[in-house]
């Protein structure tokens, strides 16, 4: 599967970004072929609807599980709707240290 | 004449400057007056003025939803949506209108080929009349508890008001969309502050809004006779005109906290308010 985390920077050494759909990037970890590719985030700045919009994005990606700090109730109810598992991590981690979770 | 009564934020006397001046204007001064109530997340105006209700009006808004079962996901209603309300994934066979983000514009409804949206209506507010010397001089709009379309119900309740003479717009605090929504709509954006940081803080967003609405404006300074000369300073620089500055006594504050006008009882009051109308209207024909 794919995983979504949203990260501050393109690096795997950063810290997760808190806000979930206005982060910098997306960290996309697939744990099968443990690919990892950071993609910009282009609704960070939208005025409006951030949430909805960024999980239409993330789940035409074939996203199925979203590592975050935070997400608001307006994505949450879309990642509902659409099967996406959400789990809410602590601050202060870094992205390398969620994909480390995800391997074990 | 549309006058758009302002603040940074609450609790600086927006409130006591438009039930006032409105009172002030129906009892002592000969224009045609009329109250909008447009702070309708917490409309207060209610609480001094003391009218009787005369009607009431609902506001609102047809909500789409989309028959998933009709829907062949051409992504019409989805490209016409100019509020990017519609979530759409052909994959996993889910479209949906985002409530909170629609604004019932009925633009998919029209376009969709399949006829597979109906549109559902949905309270969003109320708008009342209320009779005070004069028949239908005070509206207040009222939004409903939950609702996100605020902007909707103010845009609603300015379309209540009539024709002529003066019109008094209590605005929302602040500086987004809501205050906006009124004060675009003045012809006049009277701004009260009051002679603190915060006070100044807060002037000079608004300040910048009205400007960049491209509203006359003037200022009323609330709970005057503190010196910050800071406030004074930015006044003067920025020649904004100070249509009247309100002491603080102890029974203004006494008379507000009992719901009571000050100003129909004290005649050095009566004045300020009468001046600040004054110099709005100066050389002006109602
Ligand atoms: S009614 Fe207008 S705003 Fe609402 S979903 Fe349809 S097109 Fe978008
Ligand atoms: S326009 Fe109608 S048929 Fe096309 S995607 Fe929208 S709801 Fe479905």
């Amino acid at each position: 599967m794919i995983v979504a985390i949203p990260s501050s920077t393109d690096k795997k050494d950063t810290l997760i970004d808190d806000r979930f759909a206005r982060c910098a990037f997306f960290c996309f970890y697939n744990t099968e072929t443990k690919d990892i590719q950071f993609i910009v985030n282009n609704f960070k700045n939208a005025t409006e609807g951030v949430g909805p919009q960024v999980v239409e994005f993330l789940a035409g990606k074939g996203i199925s599980a979203v590592y975050a700090s935070e997400v608001g109730p307006k994505a949450q109810k879309i990642l509902d709707k659409l099967n996406i598992r959400t789990t809410i991590t602590g601050k202060k981690q870094t992205i390398q240290q969620i994909i480390n979770q995800l391997d074990n | 004449m549309k006058i758009a009564i302002t603040s940074g934020k609450g609790g600086t006397g927006k409130t006591t400057v438009s039930t006032g001046l409105f009172h002030i204007i129906t009892r002592y001064l000969k224009y045609n007056v009329q109250l909008l109530d447009c702070d309708v997340e917490e409309p207060d105006c209610h609480i001094f003025i003391k009218a009787s209700e005369n009607c009431r009006y609902p506001v609102t808004i047809a909500i789409p939803e989309i028959e998933t079962e009709k829907c062949t996901f051409c992504g019409k209603c989805k490209s016409v949506c100019a509020y990017n309300a519609i979530i759409m994934l052909p994959p996993a066979g889910y479209i949906e209108v985002v409530e909170d983000m629609c604004h019932g514009c009925g633009a998919c409804l029209y376009v969709c080929p399949e006829k597979a949206i109906r549109e559902n209506i949905k309270s969003v507010g109320k708008i009342t009349h209320y009779d005070y010397y004069v028949q239908d001089e005070f509206i207040e709009g009222r939004m409903d508890v939950g609702s996100a379309l605020q902007t909707r119900v103010i845009r609603e309740t300015i379309n209540h008001a009539g024709e002529d003479g003066i019109i008094l717009m209590d605005s929302p605090p602040g500086t987004s969309c809501p205050v906006i929504a009124t004060a675009s709509k003045a012809d006049y954006v009277i701004m009260v502050t009051e002679p603190t940081p915060f006070g100044l803080y807060d002037l000079k967003l608004m300040a910048d809004t009205v400007r960049q609405l491209g509203k006359k404006h003037g200022i009323v300074i609330n709970k005057a006779g503190f010196d910050y000369e800071p406030l004074y300073n930015f006044i003067n620089e920025n020649k904004i005109p100070i249509l009247g500055e309100i002491p603080f006594k102890r029974e203004y504050a006494e008379a507000y906290s009992k719901g009571m006008i000050p100003a129909d009882s004290d005649v050095e009051l009566r004045k300020i308010f009468m001046g600040i109308i004054n110099s709005i209207i100066n050389g002006k024909t109602l």
